[in-house]
């Protein structure tokens, strides 16, 4: 019992420092365009590129978890994103590639840390049980996601320009972790757990999780939650800047760089609300659970994990509801009213973000890692979608109802469709589970058939 | 299913999950204070 409590540490901790790597770049763009001379775009690429490395690498992390154990996997990824976080700190060009070029490479390393995210997904869920799995990976991942809001807080403020030094400690950190992680992570509660997860590697099983159709409603459930939180993230401070000009003017914020800080200060409400709601929204999933509640008549209500699926569907019914309110109070050109409906909306994203991962591990959980690289990497590039959309609409405040309706309202659609199943949905998919999968039986955990 | 049938951490689990709760209110709360008052730039420097 208290070594799942150990268990659920090591990958929080674990977590949250791999998240402070990914973002710490972005803490110091600043500093790091002043040192190189850079200019905006560049600075924006720098930014961005760690979001295009997620999706290929997430499902790989997701994959490896299965089959060498989440601990291993975890150490991996702490031991090199932490050698070349170090690395990164003396930072010189070599050969034809120029000082910055070459932080760049190394950054993009560092920053795909973030994939370890479905490793620690899965290691929670070979850990604890069905009714309390939606606490347990809330906590996991609210907490860890929060790494990407104090690292913004924090890091600039310890370190303030010497952006090289904080490079240096977080991968010595890193590397620290990474041998506690080795040290005393255990892949599963028993061995049977850890060998049936192992054993559902194949390719046929990653193209079985890949095409189930709950498997693809999550996956776009999670891409209308996380992948809109990534994407808020990098948007709002400059639609904060642009849209409410004025407003912030009016403030008293004059000035690039003070206009850009209290952008910056409203951004950030919604990231910290999105990350530190995320694990209650996994208890309201055990809750719903435990009272069995279906109060939505278009889904199915006789599974097992029912009252889940609707509880992640009243999430996704209102992160729709407040992206038209926040094109509202952008339209009546309400500061305020713009800025507490962002902090709502926030609370609903990590409702969606909780929920879909309080699913996750129960519909598959015989293949906990290839499931959640899947749901959790493909839908990243929601991250690199909404701001395309958001920019291109003559408005800059309508875009939120315009990702609403055009993209929301059909996923929504395809969820109810997708969980309308009355029977278990892992038959439903494009081709049968015998010819993913062939006629053999595959390896489930022991002890809770 | 219960709450009896819950471990002991789960109890812990749920004052963490609040308190991080009561956290992100607070950081809302003292963000857009600042920022309303002009002082945002204090959380940027």
């Amino acid at each position: 019992m208290t070594n799942k409590i150990e268990q659920l540490v090591l990958a929080t901790v674990a977590f949250f420092w791999a998240f402070l790597l990914w973002f710490s770049t972005a803490a110091f763009s600043p500093s790091i365009g002043e040192f190189y001379g850079l200019t905006t775009g560049q600075l924006a690429l720098l930014a961005s590129s760690a979001i295009w490395l997620a999706p290929p690498g997430r499902v790989l992390a997701g994959w490896a978890a299965d089959r060498l154990g989440a601990h291993n996997v975890f150490t991996i990824i702490l031991t090199y994103s932490g050698l070349v976080s170090i690395a990164s700190a003396y930072a010189s060009g070599v050969a034809f590639l120029t000082d910055f070029q070459v932080l760049f490479i190394e950054r993009m390393v560092v920053a795909s840390a973030g994939v370890s995210f479905v490793v620690g997904i899965q290691h929670v869920a070979q850990w604890f049980d069905e009714h309390e799995i939606g606490t347990a990976e809330g906590l996991y991942a609210g907490t860890g996601n929060v790494g990407a809001g104090v690292g913004a807080l924090l890091l600039p403020r310890i370190y303030g320009t010497n952006f090289s030094e904080a490079f240096l400690h977080l991968g010595v950190v890193a590397l620290i972790i990474a041998a506690v992680y080795k040290w005393r992570g255990q892949p599963a509660k028993d061995l049977a757990t850890a060998e049936a997860a192992r054993e559902n590697t194949s390719l046929g099983d990653t193209l079985f999780v890949w095409t189930r159709f709950a498997a693809i409603a999550l996956m776009l459930a999670y891409a209308m939650s996380f992948g809109l939180e990534i994407a808020m993230n990098s948007w709002l401070p400059s639609y904060y800047a642009q849209g409410f000009d004025d407003a912030i003017a009016d403030l008293g914020f004059t000035g690039t760089a003070a206009i850009q800080t209290a952008a910056g200060t409203f951004a950030a409400v919604q990231s910290f609300n999105a990350s530190l709601f995320r694990p209650f929204s996994g208890y309201m999933s055990d809750l719903w659970q435990r009272k069995g509640w279906t109060p939505y008549p278009v889904l199915a209500t006789n599974q097992s994990y029912s009252p889940r699926v609707h509880w992640l569907m009243t999430a996704l019914v209102l992160i729709t509801f407040a992206m038209v309110a926040l094109t509202l109070a952008g339209l009546a050109g309400l500061l305020p009213a713009s800025v507490v409906v962002l902090a709502v909306f926030g609370v609903t994203v990590s409702f969606g973000t909780g929920g879909v991962f309080a699913i996750v591990p129960v519909i598959f959980e015989d293949r906990p890692g290839t499931a959640s690289g899947f749901i959790g990497g493909v839908s990243t590039s929601g991250g690199i979608v909404y701001p395309l959309v958001y920019g291109y609409v003559p408005n800059i405040h309508t875009g939120y109802a315009v990702v609403a309706l055009v993209v929301f309202v059909p996923i929504m659609c395809f969820y109810v469709w997708a969980m309308r199943y009355e029977e278990t949905p892992r038959d439903h998919g494009f081709g049968s589970a015998r010819r993913w999968l062939g006629s053999e039986t595959t390896a489930s955990p022991g002890g809770d058939d | 299913m219960g709450a009896a049938d819950h471990d002991d951490w789960y109890r812990w689990g749920k004052v963490v999950l609040y308190g991080e709760m009561v956290l992100a209110i607070l950081v809302t709360l003292f963000s857009l204070y600042l920022a309303f008052t002009g002082q945002a730039g204090f959380l940027a420097h």
